[in-house]
């Protein structure tokens, strides 16, 4: 039955003590988180404990969640402050502070359908962002692949709206000059 | 069932891992918003308390008598209260980027916007005169605590600045009663910035800010006459 239903109405039944239901949500997450993990952590063999550690806090943690707002950024938000503490608790200064979090005025045009690609091209892509800085490796994944807005993306990381469409543009600039550097050919 | 969501359900049924009571995230909201009302009391409490002792010390008036007089400034500036402004303010940065009004803006807008409203609030405290009542209120009760700290606090009398009533006067020297009864001699020379317009007088209440030659005996670096005899400034008649 609870297939039919939404992530929210799901997590509204957790909330009144239904705990089976949890696992519907658990299912619908898991390979999500998993691939977020792995973008985030660049550490394939942690990734399975990390993700059962957000599905614990989350449930820990479901009274906090309130219904009448989407369940996915919620979720986001535990499983990103999950591998930040995870990040840090192996080095301390893994993530340092982002000065662009103080002026963040510049205005963010950006749209999620700067970035079509065939699926080649989105694995050749892929190849290439596991080079890149935690902040826009995780950006995109957000954007691009999770499919969040700026509002939701601002909830998770906890930065201003305006960083998120900074952040965005640099990601994609520095994607496409690094891709076309790799795949030159191919690109042509 | 995959292993993930079966060790989850597991624990769960087992009661290894609960759930929190919703109030646990109510009380959790409420003490963040407290602690940010607190920080946010205390930091407007110390800023409005910085110039109240910048006003009644009559350090403020050192800058006016020269490059020496904003040494004096800097030297003797009440920079331990400052501090705590400081910190109670960085305290509030760090407490608002726990609200989304906050942190979905570039950081320096909730820097410029805590700091206009603790500057704009101590300013209101200051001029409705808030300190002065409430020094009042602790000299004429001995508040236990609140009293000591206040005249600590104004106290740059072992600083050099002195405020007191004029009881003789010549062309190089000024004989000064200060509250508590002791007597300086206050020393003038060439370079000692006077009042303009209109000079004290025996009688007058001034500010003096200068540098000890004993410990009766100051050398002047200049002198201004009070605005207004101050609530504290009671002399024997």
């Amino acid at each position: 039955m609870s297939e039919s239903m939404t992530d929210e109405e799901i997590a509204k039944l957790v909330q009144i003590g239904q705990v089976d239901e949890f696992g519907e949500l658990i299912t619908r997450y898991e390979n999500k988180l998993k691939r977020y993990a792995e973008r985030f952590l660049n550490r394939p063999d942690e990734v399975t404990d990390m993700v059962q550690d957000v599905f614990i806090k989350a449930y820990t943690n479901i009274q906090s969640f309130d219904a009448n707002r989407r369940f996915s950024p919620w979720i986001y938000q535990i499983a990103h402050n999950v591998f930040v503490n995870e990040l840090r608790r192996k080095d301390r200064f893994a993530l340092a502070f982002d000065s662009d979090t103080l002026f963040s005025f510049m205005a963010s045009t950006e749209t999620a359908d700067g970035l079509t690609m065939s699926l080649e091209q989105k694995s050749k892509l892929e190849a290439v962002l596991d080079t890149f800085p935690l902040k826009y490796r995780e950006i995109i994944q957000l954007y691009y692949y999770e499919e969040f807005s700026y509002q939701e993306i601002s909830d998770i990381l906890k930065i201003p709206i305006n960083l998120v469409g900074v952040r965005l543009k640099r990601a994609k600039d520095k994607l496409e000059t690094s891709y076309q550097n790799k795949y030159q050919k191919d690109y042509e | 069932m995959n292993k993930i969501k079966e060790d989850i359900l597991r624990k769960i049924k087992s009661g290894e891992v609960a759930m929190r009571p919703r109030w646990h995230f109510v009380l959790q909201t409420s003490l963040w918003s407290l602690g940010f009302l607190i920080a946010f009391l205390i930091a407007i409490y110390l800023l409005s308390f910085v110039m109240f002792a910048f006003r009644e010390s009559g350090i403020m008036l050192a800058p006016l008598f020269g490059f020496g007089g904003i040494v004096f400034l800097v030297v003797n500036s009440p920079w331990l209260l400052i501090s705590l402004v400081l910190l109670f303010m960085t305290v509030l940065f760090l407490l608002s980027n726990h609200f989304s009004f906050s942190y979905r803006r570039p950081l320096i807008y909730s820097i410029i916007g805590i700091s206009f409203l603790v500057i704009l609030i101590s300013s209101l405290l200051h001029t409705a005169s808030i300190h002065d009542r409430m020094f009042e209120f602790a000299e004429r009760h001995r508040v236990p605590g609140m009293q000591p700290f206040y005249r600590q606090q104004l106290d740059y009398e072992a600083s050099g600045l002195l405020t007191g009533k004029v009881i003789k006067m010549n062309q190089s020297d000024i004989v000064l009663e200060v509250p508590n009864g002791k007597i300086y001699k206050v020393k003038l020379n060439e370079k000692t910035r006077m009042p303009k317009g209109m000079m004290p007088s025996v009688g007058s209440v001034i500010f003096v800010a200068g540098y000890y030659e004993d410990d009766t005996t100051i050398t002047a670096l200049g002198v201004r006459l009070a605005d207004k005899p101050k609530s504290r400034m009671r002399f024997s008649e």
